[in-house]
């Protein structure tokens, strides 16, 4: 069934070409800011100086503490900069999650952007709210498993076997990345109901769709897996590329930065192939209960204006806590949709 | 692993040509045995229950001196684990080389009696001595005053019983589990330094302090040990294993003896596997080596001739498909140290692979006996091109040459040592692994053994000089750069400096004359002018004695076309006015005729204490490179240029010869920018930053 949601949601990514190049464009946007000073940067450190030109030919480890040393105040300066963007990309989130899934889900014939920027408005509260419970848990489990497998280690620490150490330590850092992976996805899925039922119960939705992750961890970690599958093929041809065609002159150096943003873009569309996945799968797996209103139908020009169209349910009418959406079953076929991009 | 038979046989011939014009030379120059001022036979047994040893020991001391000496001085390393009070643990705060002492195993020797021969009881005058810090909690060293003194060239016989309790090694020695490293594990003289030796006014004892950085320091002689552990260990030693027995009591007793060296350090484990391989001198150097080595270091062939020696490895069972590595470096070592230096004189060489969570055990040096390291993972695809057990091994081998068969002083001057070592084993790498990747080969990331060396050096390093005693170091670093990397950096530009031939030739002086001696940094300097013709006193003071960085910089570079000047002139007894206009007018008629001149200027600076002649390659448009010297005396200078063409870049160093420069980007500086290298890597900064940005959800 995931590997079904996974293309439908690639299929549904490739539909919206345009959406990709919008977080491409945020993203690129955003990185951009970190990027140019360092460009300006390297470009007075190393541009008048002939022994630069050996970061032409790889990296160089020497060239690079010399930076370091004479270059401080810099180096420190270009690293600063990366935790505010950190806080930008994790509030960024939670608007373009809003945005993404408005423009996947609702039906109206409104432009990309508009729909868009309804969705990271109208969603950006509670979807930061699920967020910021989302890593909470994830830190208070990682933390305690982490924790527990320390223990355990230190038990283990006198064990003549060698890669037992290793062991435990790859161990601890699979189950911390497990318990990220499981937490990321039960708050997409938790997001992708929000927007759905637009509900304003986040952290209720939260914990029932970890809940549902944990009971269906085949389905949903396998739909994140084929996603995953398919962008370490495009990293490994960026890397394969990167090894054939060093950028060692201005046009291999322009070519790596187009093929670089191409891999950027393609990252866009997988992860909006994702959230495409997840509503598919939620669709698939949640009882065939319409939850939106059926998309307004065209009003001509010439008519008077309509009231401007509310693309969400009444949340009296379709409550979050009726049992039927409480914990979904698994349904024998996906509830009719409309079709996308009318 | 062994080399092609057939080669060895085509080398045979002229190998017997080569023995042939040998001459008795060599025994001149090469010192065959030490002056052997100590003799210890020792029986210890191995309790490895408890972790205990317990050792009888008989040691002849003959007085070197032309001093009648009344009380002899002992080192008691153990004791620097005895407690957190010690100099020691004070020092390092219970952690070395990463490791971490563990609170409840602790270490330390007690002398349970010490006699003369003829009964007389030496306890009771046994006391400890701080002789470095006043220090009154720390028992390393110990002095006992003897009922008659000993006279010059006479001799002195003890017999003394210690029971030490091993520490769980973090610092060089200890166990863990079933594993034992056992080194500086018994009463071990200090040494008595004969007036003038290494600068002395007056004899004296030298005998220092266990201290968190510094090494040892012995006198050369003869060791005879029996060492008696539970049946089914394996053991290995110093020298050479002369006897195996078993024991009734369900133990087994190994007797090790070596001559001409001055420490002994054994190893014993059930667990190990004996991996065994003969370094063969015909067949492991061919006779184009011998020849060029001879040519290069102006020696015959006789005397650059090695000698077979036998390699035992005692690795770990996950580590055996490591052995082979183990083995290749130690062929390389052997050889090339003996080339260079002079023949590796013991018929043995063990090497040790640490016990997983031992790694504190290795990496260390002891006569004919040395420990390595590795990691499982360094045997699996792509961490096996880090070439840790390699490095370590040769390095420690060096250490045969630069520790052992040179003793200098550890403790005072650790640069003789390990940077020398450092030196030798950085050069003895790029040969066995490449230049660029004698150190790490790792998916595409390459570290050669001068990148390597020179990322230790900075501009900050200048509150340190390297010939300082171990403990009177800043910091722990300060110790580290001073006494590996900065002498690597320093002989490596002296060796560019004399040029390579006379460096060898440099080097293998000094070894030949301070094989089985004590030298000091005085000593080497001595060998240095002696061989190369000059005095370098003024290289050795700036770099060795004082502290201070070396750092050129290419501060400022211009090249524009020349205007024309204006105003009023003399052209042939006639006035020429010249203004703004018609300047600029001549200054078109020249650019069409193309007889405009450029106007260059060149700027360099000394940024740092340390001055020393500097080679500047200036490149002009169109033509081929053109050099200058600059004695780099004066904090800067400038040139001046007025040529047809324009000037592209000035360049210190080109050729890279001074290493031991802070800075090798600030060496060169072009006039017109060129920025493709920091587009390449923005664009690398801005793609590793979007891939984070994404991780995060955006």
């Amino acid at each position: 069934m995931f590997i079904t949601c996974a293309l439908r949601g690639l299929g549904r990514a490739l539909a919206n070409p345009r959406l990709a190049v919008l977080l491409w464009l945020v993203n690129a946007g955003v990185a951009a800011i970190a990027a140019i000073p360092a460009f300006f940067h390297l470009s007075s450190a190393l541009g008048s100086r002939p022994e630069g030109d050996r970061l032409l030919d790889g990296f160089s480890f020497g060239l690079m503490a010399e930076l370091g040393h004479y270059q401080g105040a810099w180096a420190g300066i270009l690293m600063s900069m990366l935790l505010p963007l950190a806080a930008v990309a994790l509030l960024g989130n939670a608007l373009i999650s809003g945005g993404v899934l408005e423009v996947l889900t609702a039906q109206d014939d409104r432009r990309l952007l508009h729909r868009f920027g309804r969705g990271a408005g109208h969603f950006f509260g509670r979807f930061f709210r699920a967020g910021l419970v989302a890593g909470l848990v994830g830190l208070v489990v990682a933390g305690v498993l982490a924790a527990l497998v320390r223990w355990i280690g230190r038990r283990l620490e006198d064990s003549a076997w060698e890669p037992m150490g290793f062991l435990v330590a790859l161990v601890r850092f699979g189950l911390v990345a497990l318990v990220v992976l499981v937490v990321l996805m039960a708050l997409d899925l938790a997001r992708v109901r929000m927007v759905l039922e637009d509900s304003r119960q986040a952290i209720r939705l939260f914990f029932r769709s970890l809940t549902f992750v944990l009971r269906h961890p085949v389905k949903v970690l396998g739909l994140w897996a084929v996603n995953s599958v398919v962008l370490g093929g495009v990293m490994l041809a960026y890397l394969a590329y990167c090894s054939g065609f060093p950028a060692t002159r201005g046009r291999f150096i322009l070519a790596m930065v187009i093929v670089q943003q191409a891999v950027m873009l393609c990252r866009a569309g997988l992860r909006v192939g994702l959230w495409a996945g997840e509503i598919a799968l939620w669709e698939r797996m949640a009882p065939p209960t319409p939850v939106r209103l059926a998309r307004p139908e065209p009003v001509p020009a010439e008519s008077p204006a309509p009231p401007e169209p509310t693309a969400f349910a009444s949340t009296e009418a379709l409550s979050p806590t009726d049992p039927a959406l409480a914990e979904p079953q698994p349904a024998p076929e996906p509830p009719a949709r409309e079709p996308e991009g009318r | 692993m062994q080399r092609s038979s057939l080669s060895a046989l085509a080398a045979l011939p002229t190998l017997a040509l080569v023995f042939a014009l040998g001459s008795d030379a060599r025994a001149d120059r090469l010192p065959e045995r030490a002056r052997e001022v100590v003799d210890y036979a020792i029986n210890v047994r191995l309790d490895a229950t408890a972790k205990q040893l317990y050792g009888q020991e008989r040691v002849t001391w003959r007085n070197p001196s032309d001093d009648s000496v009344s009380e002899l001085w002992f080192h008691l390393y153990l004791n620097a684990f005895k407690n957190t009070r010690s100099t020691f643990f004070r020092e390092s705060g219970g952690q070395l080389r990463g490791d971490r002492a563990t609170s409840d195993k602790w270490g330390w020797i007690d002398v349970t009696s010490m006699k003369l021969p003829d009964g007389t009881d030496l306890l009771p005058s046994l006391g400890f001595e701080h002789p470095d810090d006043d220090n009154a909690e720390d028992q390393t060293v110990a002095r006992v005053r003897l009922p008659e003194p000993v006279p010059p060239g006479g001799s002195l016989t003890i017999e003394i019983g210690f029971k030490a309790q091993l520490p769980q090694v973090f610092a060089r020695t200890g166990f863990r589990r079933d594993y034992f490293l056992v080194g500086q594990w018994f009463p071990k003289l200090g040494v008595y330094e004969p007036a003038g030796t290494r600068g002395r006014q007056t004899g004296g004892w030298n005998c220092h302090q266990f201290h968190a950085h510094s090494e040892f320091y012995a006198d050369y002689g003869r060791f005879k040990v029996e060492i008696t552990v539970p049946a089914g260990f394996v053991v290995g030693a110093t020298g050479e294993r002369k006897e195996r027995r078993e024991n009734k009591d369900g133990t087994s007793t190994h007797v090790f003896e070596q001559g001409d060296v001055h420490d002994f350090a054994w190893t014993a484990s059930p667990h190990f596997i004996e991996v065994k391989r003969t370094f063969s001198a015909g067949k492991d150097v061919t006779a184009k080596e011998y020849e060029d080595t001879a040519r290069l270091l102006g020696r015959t062939l006789e005397e650059v001739r090695l000698r077979d020696v036998d390699i035992t490895v005692l690795v770990q069972p996950g580590h055996l498909p490591q052995a082979g590595r183990y083995v290749d470096s130690a062929v390389l070592a052997i050889k090339h140290f003996g080339l260079w230096y002079g023949a590796y004189p013991y018929p043995t060489l063990t090497v040790v692979d640490p016990a997983p969570g031992a790694g504190g055990s290795g990496g260390m040096e002891y006569p004919t006996f040395i420990t390595a390291g590795t990691s499982f993972l360094l045997q699996h695809w792509p961490f096996d091109k880090i070439r840790a057990p390699e490095g370590v091994t040769v390095h420690e081998f060096g250490h045969q040459f630069w520790y052992g068969l040179v003793g200098n002083n550890e403790f005072e001057e650790a640069w003789l040592d390990e940077g020398v070592n450092s030196y030798s084993t950085g050069k003895i790498m790029e040969i066995g692994y490449g230049k660029e990747t004698s150190n790490v080969s790792f998916l595409g990331l390459r570290l050669g053994e001068v990148e390597t060396t020179r990322l230790q050096n900075n501009p900050e390093r200048r509150f340190g000089k390297i010939r300082t005693p171990s403990w009177g170091y800043l910091t722990s670093s300060d110790y580290g750069f001073n006494s590996y990397a900065r002498p690597e950096l320093v002989l490596r530009t002296l060796e560019a400096y004399l040029g390579e031939q006379t460096m060898a030739r440099v080097m293998r002086t000094y070894h030949e004359r301070w094989r089985f001696r004590h030298p000091s940094s005085d000593d080497f300097y001595a060998v240095v002018n002696e061989v190369s013709g000059q005095d370098l006193k003024w290289y050795f003071d700036q770099v060795v004695e004082q502290s201070g960085v070396l750092d050129y910089e290419v501060s400022r570079i211009t090249s524009r076309k020349l205007p024309e000047p204006t105003g009023a002139f003399d052209r042939g007894g006639k006035p020429d006015i010249v203004d703004g206009k018609e300047a600029k007018r001549r200054e078109k008629e020249a650019d069409k005729k193309g007889t405009r001149q450029y106007e260059s200027r060149v700027e360099l600076r000394r940024l740092g204490e340390v001055a020393f002649p500097v080679e500047v390659e200036l490149l002009f448009l169109g033509q081929p490179p053109e050099r200058r010297t600059w004695d780099g005396k004066d904090r800067w200078v400038r040139w001046d240029f007025v040529r047809p063409e324009k000037l592209v870049s000035a360049r210190i160093d080109p050729d890279r010869k001074v290493p031991l420069d802070a800075s090798w980007l600030n060496n060169g500086k072009r006039v017109e920018p060129n920025r493709r290298a920091a587009a390449s890597w923005s664009a690398r900064y801005l793609f590793w930053v979007q891939q984070a940005l994404a991780l995060l959800g955006l």
